[in-house]
């Protein structure tokens, strides 16, 4: 992320808005768009389709702009929109995602590969680590290629998995804003996001591991 | 109320990777959760947190009493305890449970030995205290870390108020 | 056979916990036995470091570039917009 935006600039890029200021259109156009498309893409699946969704999102928060009073954040603002376009669109389209789609598989598997801990027989430290993580290089970790594989990993997830770890950790959002947005239980939420990070996590490790 | 707090290397909060200010207080959110006030020891607490830096601090406010820590509403950083040696610590508590192994010969408490032999602080102390579970029982997982503390309290010249 | 306390983490259940942890979703007593395990394990304490890194990795990821197609569109429907009114 670009160096967040202050309450103050926000409040100004608002108010040139309103004067239909075609400069802080492109401002916020540069700011927000790839996430109004990503958020787009959690409720709409199709990236052709998110994108359109997110045009419909911008053209109604400008026709909306008079009535935005600056009780919440821009951005809260503007993924409330977008969020209620996809949802909408979703419907239209009869692509929503059926609510059990999002409840976490019975059978998906541990966190972390079962051989990489002593067996629950071990005689004096079971459930401890035979084969322990190693340190990542810094250095290594905002690499491009990193970040082109982090991402690839996420696409990569089973799409609930794949929905919660977008919205919470690509773009920041609440567990609450989450929750409310995709409909889903707290607890149910926590799972899909654990094993979501769970994976990547293992993706970073397996790239990590490899001699250079 | 002056406590103890253990901190990573550069007065940095071991889980959160926080850096604590020098002197400035901090405080937790007013209201918050059970545990997230600030986080500190008496000395009998000690051995549970082990880690490089060990600083005395300053409590204000309500402070709980939980069984390994006390939470505070706010903390500040006194000075370090610059006479921490988690090595003569390591040794100390290796010899512990060398002794114990000298004592019992069984092949868990060589291997225990060997652990404590090996390892830091941390390590040391911690299999110095499964070690005398083994030897003893239960009961003297909890003794040996007040020995722990016995130590830390006298080698350092630690007091609480 | 193991000396361990019953109430201790053990690292496979520790890996099973971190998301709850890092929600602050653990009680306090939990919390407190979690971490304790941390302070005595630097392989969980260098997988809480990673799955730290991972989520900074994933917030960072994303190519937040403005294709010139996307901008142009994007002007038509503002300049659209500012003319209806």
């Amino acid at each position: 992320m670009l160096g967040a935006p202050t309450h103050l600039e926000e409040t100004e890029l608002v108010a040139l808005l309103r004067s239909r200021d075609e400069g802080a259109f492109l401002a916020l156009v540069q700011r927000y768009h790839s996430s109004m498309i990503r958020v787009a893409q959690v409720f709409v699946n199709s990236p052709a389709l998110a994108e359109e969704v997110a045009q419909e999102a911008w053209l109604a928060a400008l026709e909306g702009i008079g009535m935005f009073e600056g009780r919440s954040s821009v951005r809260s603002w503007l993924f409330a929109i977008v969020a209620n376009c996809a949802r909408t669109r979703a419907r239209r389209e009869g692509r929503s995602t059926p609510l059990s789609s999002l409840e976490p598989d019975q059978d998906e598997g541990a966190a972390v590969d079962p051989a990489r801990f002593l067996p629950a027989d071990h005689p004096r430290w079971p459930g401890h680590w035979s084969s322990p993580p190693e340190h990542w290089p810094e250095e290594r970790l905002l690499l491009k290629e990193t970040l082109e594989l982090t991402e690839k990993a996420i696409d990569a997830l089973p799409p609930a998995q794949s929905k919660v770890i977008v919205l919470r950790d690509v773009e920041g959002w609440s567990a609450k804003e989450v929750c409310d947005a995709l409909g889903v239980s707290e607890a149910n939420q926590r799972v899909l996001l654990h094993r979501a990070r769970s994976k990547v996590r293992t993706t970073l490790e397996t790239h990590f591991r490899r001699p250079r | 109320m002056i406590a103890f707090k253990w901190l990573a290397r550069g007065a940095v909060a071991p889980f959160t990777g926080v850096r604590w200010p020098l002197a400035d207080w901090v405080s937790a959110p007013a209201g918050g959760p059970e545990g997230s006030g600030v986080h500190a020891c008496r000395i009998a607490h000690l051995p549970w947190w082990l880690d490089e830096e060990l600083w005395r601090v300053e409590l204000d406010g309500s402070v709980i009493e939980h069984e390994t820590q006390l939470e505070a509403r706010r903390g500040r950083l006194l000075d370090r305890v610059t006479s921490w040696d988690p090595d003569a610590f390591a040794q100390a508590c290796a010899a512990r449970a060398a002794a114990l192994a000298a004592e019992f010969a069984t092949s868990e408490l060589a291997e225990y030995a060997a652990l404590a032999r090996n390892g830091g602080a941390a390590t040391a102390a911690y299999v110095a205290a499964v070690a005398s579970v083994a030897a003893r029982g239960t009961e003297a997982f909890a003794a040996e870390r007040a020995w722990q503390a016995q130590w830390l309290a006298l080698t350092l010249g630690l007091r609480e108020s | 056979m193991t000396a361990r306390l019953p109430s201790e983490f053990v690292c496979r259940e520790i890996v099973e916990a971190i998301t709850d942890y890092l929600e602050a979703g653990l009680p306090l007593p939990e919390r407190t036995l979690f971490e304790q395990h941390l302070v005595i394990c630097a392989g969980c304490k260098t997988y809480l470091e990673q799955m730290r890194q991972t989520i900074r990795a994933a917030g960072t990821a994303r190519e937040n570039l403005l294709a010139p197609r996307q901008r142009d569109e994007l002007v038509r429907l503002f300049r659209d917009w500012k003319e209806k009114k």
